[in-house]
């Protein structure tokens, strides 16, 4: 049992990618199962990490017993867990969804590949968000991407665009993994080593100025790329809209995030905040890109008629807002930022699920088609009206708590601009988000289509995600609080 | 004024990296055919991979091959060609895993042309357009 917990690391990204290779060997139905037992077995695991941990952080698992530098690391602090904690979950809500009536949007043939990837997604999101070192970071990026590739490809059965989706995706993602690697080699030679801690340290000792400018605009250019920021954004659309949902749940959720969060660690905890070229970077480049990026999927997402075309335009206004929020360089923003991706985790995941429930229910896959959805599928309907409220910034939501304490951070920092910038981005989803709450509550629908049933794997799933938003939108308390304590550990790390 | 000329034989690798990483980046944005997208990838991926290997050459020294009866005293660090080897597999996944897309978009299309891939898609209304 102790060397069980001893290398529980190792084993949280080990265990999804074992399962993935039996999944690929089962029959459709008993892989869904599979998969969708060890997802959840994962977002439990990793609750109860979290609290057998606690105080124990930052923990640093030596693999094969050789300490770092010259070993690889897995290093699970106060601000990794909770993207551990966030990716566990959505991975949970995508299997089950997949097990559910996900499943059911592609052939049955498919779906032992489709779980299989889906876990390999999963632990190599896991492994991005724990790993220790620049060069594992790169090949976890990477697993999570291919693995990527061929999940948004299943969309092309039903909707033939969704493979050209697949490849647009494809080339944008293998350049962003690329553009990161180079970074990684300016970043060795500037300082002989791929540990981050150590890296943080040989930086401190021994600058070296012109390598270190370089390798970090490679890797910003890199993971935004990966994250979708605008103008990197062009592949986003094609691929969340014409996935299959399960898969887009789990992308939308979490695929972007785990970027941005890979971006804060190497920004504040490896290079500084007050890192010249970082500060230049990030406030030169990510601070307009990302309020660019508000206002422009703000406004395509409220022009926007077809649901998830919508729900994606509006994925790349948040992501505007983590880059915003990313730019600001405060432990403040930080924390708000670490708030917002959890935010927006759950409600998108939720949103994704819960839209594609509704859409067996009606005709059409517009926004209009939602008309009336409380009296066609009433779960789903909550489900996805809590999701979009937590989009609008509805108090009582966590998206409200998270515009918040990114507004209270700009303010700290006295860029008014910036105020401005997302205050205007919080009024575009009050018409776009408060559009589809209309037509969701508020019009009759006509009668709900015959011999329609929905999953309980789907709907569950999305009903204790929304929930999720709303508690911890009343009770933010805990939730901020883990968030400031890990922003804390992440600036002060590059001090050490 | 002088230009040193050893300055730029001392960087020969790096010219070579930089002419190479632009020459595949330009293939994969330029070019309209989705094989030769990805080949433009794999040239510029492999840009990546001499800038890493050149990266770990040391001036006088030999392959880093420990002998024990005679250990090297200058050798190469091989730490890069290392990280390269990983670098590889990756981009050669990436590359199977374009190729099998691009079978399924002719599969589907009837074409691995960009424009008439969109020509195509044009019919059809959608607010996916760019």
């Amino acid at each position: 049992m102790n060397a069980i917990l001893n290398h529980s690391p190792a084993i949280f990204v080990a265990l999804p990618f074992v399962a993935a290779a039996i999944a690929f060997l089962c029959p459709p139905r008993a892989a869904a199962w599979l998969t969708a037992i060890v997802a959840v077995l994962l977002a439990v695991l990793a609750f109860g990490y979290e609290a057998s941990t606690e105080g124990a952080r930052p923990l640093i698992y030596a693999f094969g017993g050789f300490a770092p530098p010259a070993g690889i690391t897995f290093r699970i602090d106060n601000f990794n867990i909770i993207a551990i904690i966030l990716a566990a979950c959505v991975c949970a809500a995508a299997a089950l969804h997949a097990l559910g009536d996900g499943g059911k949007e592609i052939s049955a043939k498919r779906l032992p590949a489709a779980c299989g990837l889906l876990l390999l997604e999963a632990g190599a999101l896991l492994g991005v968000a724990s790993t220790g070192d620049a060069f594992n970071m790169f090949v976890f990026l990477e697993v999570a991407s291919v693995a990527a590739y061929g999940l948004v490809a299943l969309g092309g059965e039903r909707d033939r665009r969704g493979f050209k989706a697949a490849f647009d995706y494809l080339i944008f993602g293998a350049l962003g993994a690329s553009f990161y690697v180079i970074g990684v080699g300016f970043l060795y030679m500037a300082t002989g080593t791929l540990n981050f801690a150590d890296i943080a340290a040989h930086l401190q000792m021994r600058p070296a100025p012109q390598l270190e400018a370089a390798a970090y605009g490679f890797l910003f250019t890199g993971l935004a790329l990966k994250a979708a920021l605008f103008p990197l954004h062009a592949w986003l659309p094609r691929a969340y809209a014409l996935a299959p949902s399960f898969v887009t749940s789990l992308l939308a959720g979490v695929g972007g995030a785990i970027a941005i969060l890979a971006l804060a660690r190497i920004s504040y905890g490896v290079f500084g905040a007050d890192h010249p070229m970082t500060s230049a970077v990030l406030q030169m480049i990510a601070a307009p890109l990302g309020a660019v990026a508000i206002i422009w999927g703000g406004l395509r997402a409220t022009y926007a008629k077809d649901a998830r075309v919508m729900l994606a335009f509006s994925a790349i206004a948040e992501m505007g807002f983590l880059f915003l929020g990313l730019s600001l360089g405060t432990v403040a923003a930080l924390a708000a930022v670490l708030v917002k991706i959890v935010a927006d985790g759950l409600s998108k995941s939720s949103l994704f699920i819960a839209a594609a429930t509704l859409r067996r229910f009606s005709t059409g896959s517009t926004v209009e088609a939602w008309r009336g959805g409380l009296s066609r599928h009433p779960a789903s309907a909550v489900a996805l009206s809590i999701a979009l409220a937590n989009t609008l910034g509805a108090p009582l939501t966590l998206g409200f708590v998270a515009k918040w304490l990114l507004l209270d951070a700009a303010i700290g920092k006295g860029w008014a601009w910036a105020v401005v910038v997302m205050a205007v981005g919080a009024i575009l989803p009050v018409i776009y988000a408060g559009r589809a709450l209309e037509k969701l509550l508020f019009q009759p629908g006509t009668q709900p289509r015959e011999g329609v049933t929905a999953s309980p794997f789907s709907v569950i799933p999305a009903l204790v995600l929304s929930a999720a938003l709303v508690v911890a939108g009343v009770a933010s308390a805990p939730l901020v609080d883990a968030a400031r304590a890990g922003a804390n550990e992440l600036t002060a790390g590059a001090n050490r | 004024m002088n230009i040193d000329l050893t300055d730029f034989t001392a960087r020969a690798n790096m010219i070579a990296v930089i002419g190479l990483m632009m020459a595949g980046l330009f293939v994969t944005f330029a070019s309209g055919h989705l094989v030769k997208r990805l080949v433009g990838l794999s040239l510029f991926q492999t840009a990546i991979f001499i800038f890493f290997i050149t990266m770990g050459k040391v001036t006088g020294g030999t392959a880093p091959i420990f002998e024990p009866n005679d250990p090297p005293a200058l050798y190469a660090n091989p730490l890069p060609s290392v990280l390269i080897l990983t670098a590889i597999v990756v981009s050669l996944a990436t590359l199977a895993v374009g190729l099998a897309i691009t079978v399924r978009v002719n599969e589907g299309y009837g074409t691995v042309e960009s424009d008439e891939i969109a020509a195509a898609d044009a019919r059809i209304e959608s607010d996916l357009a760019a």
